[in-house]
């Protein structure tokens, strides 16, 4: 069977995004994968509103989301594929909105470890199989500027979408210094980058996730390897926003500063099937507690939902709901 | 003149930040402000595609997409302060929250328009802008989550200055609302309330106050601009650097605990809200764009192959509801 490999641009069509993603795709290609190019902005993809409706007949498989979109093709490719890359303009100093829309709707609905927890990874659950399969993914995000100061989260919040589904990232390239569509074109290093993303991805479809490799940069986080770190005043460790995992800052006499993770415990960060089941179980406790106040905090809501307040409304509603 | 509030709510209609948000706006009217809401959802708001289109002169900025923003914008512009309310469902402010942001980009960098029309307001005006962009507005974000662990809400408000920063809103507080799943299960809380209330009397307070006067009535945090905690942090450097300002801070530990030092005289002025370094980023990428005539011809030639290579495109497909 033939390693399926789906490319996601979020910018402009034959941008620099695009680009880059054709050049990992045509690599893919040529070692015997079959590709797929989706441009997210072709796709008219809704904000979750956080309705739970989503989550209703959880044991009978997923159901549909409210809202009427193009997010039921995005996903469809998205199972599909076993290698996905891809690639997000930086805008103000983080990866495009688009994907982070799409991040929103993957959220809890497919998430492994909750459905896993619901037998949904059994061979007779009616839940559809390719939401547990292991995928190999690779991110590159672009940016115009060449003080990485303003893409100092050109990065890091790709993780939100890698999380549900627990993409295995291979590899990443943050392009800087590429403003105008082929801007990117005038660095041959971003170019051989990206071809090497799309050889990597290819050798990783369908391998174990023990098995994988990582290729990129180490970065600061052993996990996810960002650079971005929770820093509070006071404090004995660094933290990473997206892993949890906490290290050691060293300070050297020179001031050169270094993190430290060699004492620090790896196996429970954020994205292991163990952490993510008990982030699930804390969710579920606090709506039990929901359900055991709710006398108390039901009328305190309800009075407050009275409020009248001048509401601002389009006069057509432009997008649609689903029926039923 | 009345002082105008806008509450934004990015989650379901009756939930938990609209809920906080009503009673911020309350507050505000007590204090004699005329308030409106806004449901996020009940807008049609498209994420910037990177078109450029509306950087192209005599478009004052003004987007090609065909969806609710001008309304949406346009109720931004009335305002003299903003409450931005988000769920958290990834550990940050909602992918709607993000998508809007991105359209409040380079489009509505007020410093920049006023820099490259020389200053001169009559030539801001001629080239298409909407002059309210430069009212001085406050602002305060409101963060919902359902976890119990703040670990959970670890970009809640850190993700959220994208929205503010090219229209200079003053920030003047936040609050993280935790342990809330159910719809108005944040009325468990009379703290979040109290805070969501004290949030609308600070955004009457602030509004009007010369840059000066206007002050940070939220908790220290770790960067003394931003007040956020999240750094970018690269082994062998030898600063920490805040991600939503960009200020650089020294690091020193003792016994064992860490504190950050910021360098107030080099410092002020580096942080990414100030004029000098609004224009000095916007001269950074017109100079790098200076790189592109050299090279037009080498990258046009090379951009062929890509414009060749045909691979099969995923559209979406026909809507149950069209």
């Amino acid at each position: 069977m033939s390693v399926k490999i789906l490319g996601i641009t979020c910018g402009r069509p034959n941008g620099n995004c695009e680009i880059l993603t054709k050049e990992a795709l045509m690599a893919a290609e040529e070692l015997g994968a079959e590709v797929e190019l989706l441009r997210l902005n072709d796709f008219e993809i809704r904000s979750c509103s956080g309705c739970h409706g989503c989550h209703k007949a959880r044991p009978n498989g997923l159901t549909d989301c409210i809202w009427d979109d193009d997010f039921p093709t995005f996903i469809e490719h998205y199972l599909d594929a076993d290698g996905v890359i891809i690639a997000t303009p930086i805008y103000i100093w983080r990866p495009a909105g688009n994907i982070r829309v799409v991040a929103d709707r993957i959220g809890p609905t497919y998430d492994v470890a909750l459905l896993a927890n619901k037998g949904g990874d059994l061979p007779d659950s009616s839940y559809d199989k390719r939401i547990f399969k292991t995928r190999a993914g690779a991110f590159i995000t672009v940016g115009g500027t060449c003080d990485p100061r303003y893409a100092s989260m050109g990065m890091g919040p790709m993780q939100q979408f890698q999380h549900s589904m627990r993409l295995q990232i291979v590899d990443r390239l943050m392009a800087l210094e590429s403003d105008l569509p082929g801007a990117v074109l005038i660095h041959d290093e971003y170019v051989a980058k990206a071809r090497q993303i799309g050889i990597e991805v290819y050798k990783n479809c369908g391998v174990p996730e023990a098995k994988m490799k990582y290729y990129g940069e180490a970065g600061t986080c052993p996990v996810c390897h960002n650079n971005m770190m929770m820093l509070d005043e006071g404090a004995m460790s660094v933290k990473c926003p997206f892993c949890l995992v906490e290290g050691r800052l060293n300070v050297a006499e020179d001031g050169t500063i270094t993190a430290d993770f060699s004492r620090s415990d790896l196996s429970h960060h954020r994205n292991t099937m163990d952490e993510m089941a008990s982030h699930g179980r804390e969710i579920g406790v606090q709506m039990n507690e929901a359900f055991a106040t709710e006398k108390i905090w039901k009328p305190v809501a309800d009075s407050c939902r009275k409020i009248q307040v001048p509401m601002v409304k389009p006069e057509t509603q432009l997008w649609k709901v689903r029926k039923g | 003149m009345t002082k105008k509030v806008l509450g934004i709510s990015y989650g379901r209609p009756n939930g938990n930040d609209e809920i906080l948000t009503k009673i911020a706006l309350n507050a505000a009217r007590e204090e004699g402000c005329e308030v409106e809401l806004i449901r996020f959802n009940d807008f049609k708001i498209l994420p910037c595609t990177g078109c450029g289109a509306c950087h192209a002169p005599g478009r004052g900025g003004k987007c090609v997409l065909k969806d609710d923003m001008p309304l949406l914008e346009d109720r931004i512009m009335e305002a003299d302060g903003v409450i931005f309310a988000s769920p958290i469902f990834i550990w940050g402010p909602t992918g709607g929250f993000t998508a809007m942001s991105d359209r409040f980009g380079p489009n509505r960098d007020r410093v920049l328009i006023k820099w490259r029309n020389g200053g001169d307001m009559e030539k801001v005006k001629e080239a298409g802008y909407d002059l309210r962009i430069f009212k001085e507005r406050v602002a305060a974000y409101i963060a919902v989550g359902g976890t119990m662990n703040p670990n959970y809400a670890s970009m809640a408000t850190s993700l959220m200055p994208c929205m503010t920063h090219s229209m200079q809103f003053r920030v003047i507080d936040e609050l993280i609302a935790t342990n809330s799943t159910m719809p108005g299960q944040v009325c468990y809380r009379p703290d979040y309330m109290q805070k969501a209330a004290e949030i609308g009397r600070e955004i009457a307070r602030s509004i009007g106050l010369p840059k000066e006067e206007l002050q940070w009535y939220g908790d220290a945090g770790t960067c003394p601009y931003c007040h956020h905690n999240l750094f970018n942090i690269d082994n062998g450097a030898k600063t920490v650097t805040c991600c939503t300002c960009g200020v650089e801070g020294t690091v020193s530990i003792n016994r064992g605990r860490i504190h950050v030092e910021f360098d107030r005289a080099t410092q002020d002025i580096r942080q990414r809200e100030t004029d000098e370094e609004m224009i000095s980023h916007g001269i950074e990428i017109a100079d790098h764009m200076k790189l592109w005539e050299p090279n037009k011809e080498k990258v046009m030639e090379k951009m062929a192959k890509y414009k060749n290579y045909k691979p099969t495109m995923v559209k979406p497909g026909p809507r149950t509801n069209p």
